[in-house]
């Protein structure tokens, strides 16, 4: 899959590769946002091209985009709060065409905390709880590409921890995934790849492992020193 | 004491039909994104439909009520592309003030083109004024009991999709957060059709309960039903649901009683009340505004 | 001059000014439809008092506007604080429940109302006066400081509560000031057609007058007072089959304009540039000299 420039981001050009996990990282305003709802089509892109599995879906509606699966994990992650645990796992699977409580068993299976909770209002979820619900409601659509939008925002330290964990996990699982983090270090670590954004357009990219040695990388987001 | 009583069913047949408007009201409020000021004109043109097809086919009483449920599915359906851009635009007062000069071309065109503007009667087939059950001095009639009974069923059928069926999942979605109905890929206008044919059939459906309890319709009833479904709607919290039908039956009752004592035309007062009160006190409803 | 063009003249000057009071309190997000109904009660009461009293038209007069706008705390008081819906709904039931009331008090006629209201000399003079005093009061608020407020609040009236506007007491301020307005409008009414049925102070009428602020231009004074002379005058040179029509256009004329054009025909944009051709007009008059 690959993408080509986007106008209110300057000349931005990403590829992601079935499988992997590319890691967008930069501050906030920098553009990844807009990138990633420009893909998923709530924005329209002024110039340039979005290709999907040898598709142009520039154009496409986001029911459309979803429906042919890319899905997005929002920042703020809008889970629906006056709905069930279940209720929003399930509006994940909207475009699902198979078995959808075998595809709701395994979720859970994925995300034990979850199947406690199954019945609880979300809204009533912790942070951490909340964010793994809205990762578990894009899985159910069983999405060629997971799209991740500062899921770490907001939550405690050994959460971001396990998140990340949880993230590599499902890219083990053969799910291909594009993570858009202002928490680079830990990002970096668990992807193949990265872009780093600077005010609408890309700084640098290449492997991520590179981009953590990096020293100007190292200076602008990692906090100066290598630990 | 019987008189007591069969005022009190006839207060609840009159709320159950208050419930029905409220809620095809707050549907539309919620997923079709607009306020809805001329729904009422739509149900009371579906009445008129009614009447028509029982004039046409001799009083046949499938027919008419045929006419009057699919008429209103259909009108609404109808009207969904005019809000569509205001919906889009999320012009909620635009969208009231659209609903506005929609419902005064509704009310002349029955003021003018229908029936010559001359009130519609209801044949008396379809008012099933038989009583059924007889206690004492009191009666309640076939109407009643049919009214009754068929608002429950309606609401039985209608908080089954809501609750239980995807399409009723995506309608609650849509209605709390627009934003997250789009990204889990729900079709946006799509959903909000049907939101507007289920509206519509819920009008279809109140308009035919409406014909059996008052008997008769004209141009001006669109305005005068639309005042109390808004009343109603405000005064649960303008979207919520399960508010909107406890207010109905609130107002049923406060109607049914008070008509005992004054000529009809005070029923808008006590609507007119309610408004005021609910604005004075609490200006988001008794329950909020929430699905 | 010719009956015709007297109604003409009139009830164009008593529209515009209906026109500003709705114009006037959506400068802060609020759509207020009290005035209609503080209209009937002005119609009714001065013509009450003339016809039944037999007190002399200023009198009646001054007793309708003070009655008027005294009502037009009750709804002003309640309302000042109500989201832009509840406003509307409670103004419009509000005109609904006035139309109830006097067609059936006792005192007013019923649906028949009351007829045979004396004319009164120059009352043309007397209704344009008031257009142009509501005219130059409406223009100087535009382009004082509360103009500027109003349009702050029109924006987001929290944010302007942080910046020191009391939404509350400008609300209800502007209602009672456009409650004036209506009563005065109202007696004017009356006394223009010299009859008063309930009829006239309903929901047909109110559209009539959303229509010309609306698809005038509700961002500013001008476009009700362009587009009321167009939208009333011309149903009535239409031929008689067409002009029944009327309310069907000024429906579909309405709907049109809020779905394509939302901001009417006459917009601040379009203000500024006419501004800008005038005065480039002078400047090159006046090089020439």
């Amino acid at each position: 899959m690959s993408y080509g420039p986007i106008q209110a981001l300057r000349g931005v050009t990403i590829e992601v590769n079935e499988g992997e996990i590319v890691v967008l990282i930069g501050a906030n305003g920098a553009g990844k946002t807009t990138l990633v709802e420009t893909i998923l089509g709530l924005t329209r892109a002024a110039v340039g091209c979005i290709r999907y599995m040898g598709e142009d879906i520039t154009h496409k509606k986001t029911e459309h985009i979803v429906a042919s699966g890319i899905c997005l994990v929002p920042e703020g992650r809008g889970i629906l709060p006056l709905m069930t645990v279940m209720e929003n796992l399930l509006l994940g699977a909207y475009h699902f065409k198979g078995d959808v409580d075998e595809n709701l068993k395994l979720t859970y299976s994925l995300f034990p905390v979850l199947k406690e909770r199954s019945g609880q209002m979300a809204g009533t979820l912790s942070g951490g709880e909340q964010q793994m619900l809205s990762v578990a409601r894009g899985l159910m659509s069983r999405p060629r590409l997971m799209m991740l939008d500062e899921p770490s925002l907001g939550l405690a330290p050994s959460i971001v921890k396990e998140l990340f964990k949880k993230i590599s996990d499902l890219n083990r699982e053969g799910y291909t995934i594009l993570l858009s983090e202002q928490n680079a270090r830990q990002a970096l670590q668990c992807a193949h790849r990265g872009y780093v954004f600077g005010t609408g357009e890309i700084v640098l990219s290449g492997d991520a492992q590179e981009l953590i040695r990096s020293s100007r990388v190292q200076q602008a987001y990692l906090g100066g020193s290598c630990e | 004491m019987e008189i007591f009583v069969a005022q009190i069913i006839n207060a609840i047949a009159l709320g159950s039909i208050y419930a029905l408007l409220v809620t095809g009201f707050n549907l539309l409020v919620v997923v079709g994104g607009i306020f809805p000021f001329a729904y009422s004109h739509i149900v009371v043109l579906s009445m008129y439909m009614c009447w028509f097809a029982m004039k046409v086919t001799g009083n046949n009483l499938l027919a008419g009520i045929l006419a009057g449920i699919v008429s209103g599915t259909i009108f609404s359906f109808l009207t969904e592309p005019i809000f569509r851009p205001l919906a889009k635009r999320q012009a909620q007062l635009g969208s009231f003030i659209v609903a506005m000069a929609l419902a005064l071309i509704l009310t002349e065109v029955m003021a003018q083109k229908l029936n010559m503007g001359i009130v519609i009667s209801i044949p008396q087939n379809l008012q099933g004024r038989e009583a059924l059950i007889k206690f004492g001095a009191a009666t309640i009639t076939a109407g009643q009991i049919a009214t009754i009974v068929g608002s429950i069923v309606s609401f039985l059928g209608f908080f089954y999709l809501l609750y239980r069926t995807k399409q009723g999942r995506a309608f609650r979605a849509m209605g709390q957060s627009p934003f997250s109905a789009r990204i889990l890929g729900i079709p946006i206008v799509r959903t909000r059709i049907y939101s507007y044919l289920i509206a519509g059939l819920m009008g279809g459906i109140s308009a035919i309960f409406l014909a059996m309890a008052i008997g008769t319709a004209s141009s001006s009833l669109g305005d005068n039903l639309a005042l109390k479904v808004m009343a109603v709607a405000m005064f649960a919290g303008v979207g919520n649901l399960g508010g909107g039908l406890v207010a109905a039956l609130i107002l049923g009752l406060a109607e049914g009683m008070v008509l005992a004592y004054l000529p009809g035309d005070w029923s808008q007062a006590i609507a007119f009340g309610m408004i005021m009160i609910i604005v004075m006190i609490k200006p988001r409803g008794l329950f909020g505004t929430m699905v | 001059m010719s009956l015709g063009l007297y109604y003409y003249l009139q009830l164009t000057a008593l529209f515009i000014m209906l026109g500003w009071t709705l114009y006037w309190v959506y400068r802060i997000g609020q759509l207020n439809n009290a005035p209609i109904a503080i209209m009937a009660i002005g119609a009714y009461l001065s013509a009450y008092a003339v016809l039944k009293w037999g007190w002399p038209f200023p009198l009646a007069f001054a007793f309708a506007a003070i009655c008027g706008t005294t009502f037009a705390l009750i709804p002003a008081l309640a309302l000042g604080r109500a989201p832009a819906f509840s406003m509307v709904i409670a103004t419009i039931a509000l005109i609904f429940i006035m139309q109830t009331l006097f067609r059936n008090l006792p005192w007013f006629g019923g649906a028949i109302g009351l007829f045979r209201i004396p004319k009164i000399k120059n009352l043309l003079w007397i209704t344009y006066g008031f257009l142009i005093f509501f005219g130059i009061l409406i223009y100087r608020f535009d382009h004082s400081r509360f103009g500027r407020a109003a349009d702050t609040v029109f924006e987001d009236r929290d944010v302007a509560s942080t910046l020191g506007v009391n939404f509350y007491l400008f609300s209800v301020c502007l209602q009672v000031m456009t409650g004036f307005i209506g009563a005065v409008v109202g007696v004017l009414y009356a006394f223009t057609i010299r009859t008063v049925i309930p009829v006239y102070f309903g929901f047909p009428f109110l559209l009539a007058i959303t229509t010309f602020i609306f698809v005038g231009g509700y961002t500013t004074m001008w476009g009700v007072v362009v587009f009321t002379p167009i939208l009333w005058g011309i149903p009535l040179i239409l031929p008689e089959n067409l002009a029944v029509f009327r309310n069907f256009i000024y429906g579909a004329l309405l709907m049109g304009t809020l779905i394509l054009r939302s901001e009417g025909v006459i917009d601040r944009r379009m203000l500024k540039k006419l501004e800008m051709s005038v005065r480039s007009i002078f400047k090159t008059n006046l090089k020439k000299k």
